[in-house]
């Protein structure tokens, strides 16, 4: 009954210790340990010569509604991919329109016409916001937290920057861009209109590989005279053990 | 003593190999996972570890994949969010499985029994777990420290209770494989 009552304890412990550690890690782990879940390879619209053969990049659209004015409900709208290729978050009266709905209409397109210098890192992601009542703006109060997300690529560094215009043909204008993980790159949003990410330099520089990998081979040289070293202790210490049972020392 | 310390150099060293094997993204990265996990298994061998397996331990095992998929699947439920499909699960899994298990032979194992052996069992269990802690934090970054180290605890207390590293790598490996569906 003791051994009982004492094996319960034991899982009540463990529950309550993930619980905890469950409620004080802030953001979700892949799992808890192993190997992080891979995205599905990029969808491009005009794939490059070397990319892998994929299903078409997907668009993605949505009809809100509006009440006094404004979006009565906050959204949040993404791509179809694994992960998302293209994730846009609009808090609650962030859009503005005489009646709704709103229609939120993202379509992927082959980038053009990129700032000078700069490689395209994927798709551009045309963002169009229209309702029958007229043009759909921006709040700027409530829109300062809307948030676009882009996902590159590849995870090589350096990152891609986030460029936005208003529409074809607009100059492209540079946005404050973050990293929402190892390759989704994050910027405030600020309307609708074309969204690219890009670096700059050319393809072939971010390509440019490395020399000779000398630091792994060192680790893995080091790895084989500790694993020799561990089974020389293991030894000596089962012969030391043996030692010891075969012949008693006096004291015993 | 000298063998826990012998061992915890040679985790760190592969846990160095497979940073600078694995970059940008040490996470995700297959090769050096398994770089990891052979490197972990040889020490594991070249140290003696035994890993038996009975039933018991098996039923221990899949207890504690119940408790530890608790808060994720939970989450799922309150949330609504949706269970991803299959694609590209059998490569990955596989994969997930050598990883997991030969940190489990290694954290649980290896390590378990040189560290009980001076010090006694909730030395071992602590010192595991933090290992286990830390090394996630290059893969995934601090957040992940609150919930590794009480997961890994609690693998501790499953070897403890199981008498046998099969019933944590047990765990370990379930929680991996579920977490695929439910992230």
């Amino acid at each position: 009954m003791v051994s009982v009552n004492s094996a319960r304890r034991r899982w009540l412990a463990g529950a309550l210790l993930v619980g905890v550690g469950w409620l004080a890690s802030p953001s979700a782990v892949p799992v808890y340990d192993g190997i992080s879940a891979p995205d599905e390879p990029y969808r491009y619209v005009s794939p490059p010569p070397d990319a892998t053969k994929t299903a078409p990049a997907t668009s993605v659209s949505v009809n809100t509604p509006v009440t006094g004015g404004s979006n009565s409900q906050g959204l949040s709208l993404q791509t179809g991919e694994t992960g998302p290729q293209m994730s846009v978050f609009l808090p609650q009266f962030a859009m503005r329109a005489a009646t709704g709905p709103i229609h939120i209409a993202v379509t992927p397109a082959a980038p053009t016409d990129l700032p000078p210098g700069a490689t395209a890192d994927g798709n551009v992601y045309d963002i169009a916001m229209t309702a029958p009542g007229g043009p759909v703006t921006l709040d700027k109060k409530y829109a300062a937290i809307a948030t676009l997300y882009l996902r590159a690529t590849s995870q090589r560094a350096p990152q891609p920057t986030m460029y936005y215009r208003p529409a074809a043909g607009a100059a492209w204008t540079a946005l404050g861009t973050t990293a929402g993980g190892l390759d989704i790159r994050v910027s405030s949003f600020p309307g609708a209109g074309q969204y690219v990410l890009a670096k700059a330099g050319t393809a072939a520089a971010a390509n440019a590989s490395s020399g000779m990998p000398v630091l792994p081979i060192v680790l893995v040289g080091v790895l084989v005279v500790l694993a020799a070293a561990v089974v020389v202790v293991r030894l000596r210490s089962t012969s030391g053990d043996a030692a010891g049972t075969a012949a008693p020392s006096p004291a015993e | 003593m000298t063998r826990v310390g012998l061992l915890l150099v040679a985790f760190a060293v592969a846990l160095g190999l497979r940073i600078v094997l694995g970059r940008p993204d040490v996470a995700a990265d297959v090769p050096a996972a398994l770089v990891f996990a052979i490197a972990l298994l040889v020490v594991a061998i070249a140290a003696g570890t035994r890993v038996p397996v009975s039933p018991r331990a098996v039923l221990i095992g899949i207890a504690g994949l119940a408790l530890v998929c608790a808060p994720v699947a939970f989450e799922h439920v309150l949330t609504a969010k949706p269970v991803y499909g299959t694609q590209g699960f059998a490569g990955w899994a596989a994969a997930v499985v050598v990883v997991a298990t030969a940190e489990e032979v290694f954290l649980r194992g290896a390590l378990y029994d040189a560290t009980e052996r001076v010090w006694g069992a909730s030395a071992a269990i602590g010192l595991g777990a933090v290992c286990f802690a830390l090394l996630h934090v290059p893969l995934y970054g601090w957040h992940v420290l609150p919930l590794d180290l009480a997961v890994g605890l609690v693998l501790g207390g499953l070897r403890q209770g199981a008498g046998t590293a099969a019933a944590p790598a047990i765990t370990h490996v379930g929680a991996d494989l579920v977490g695929w569906f439910l992230r």
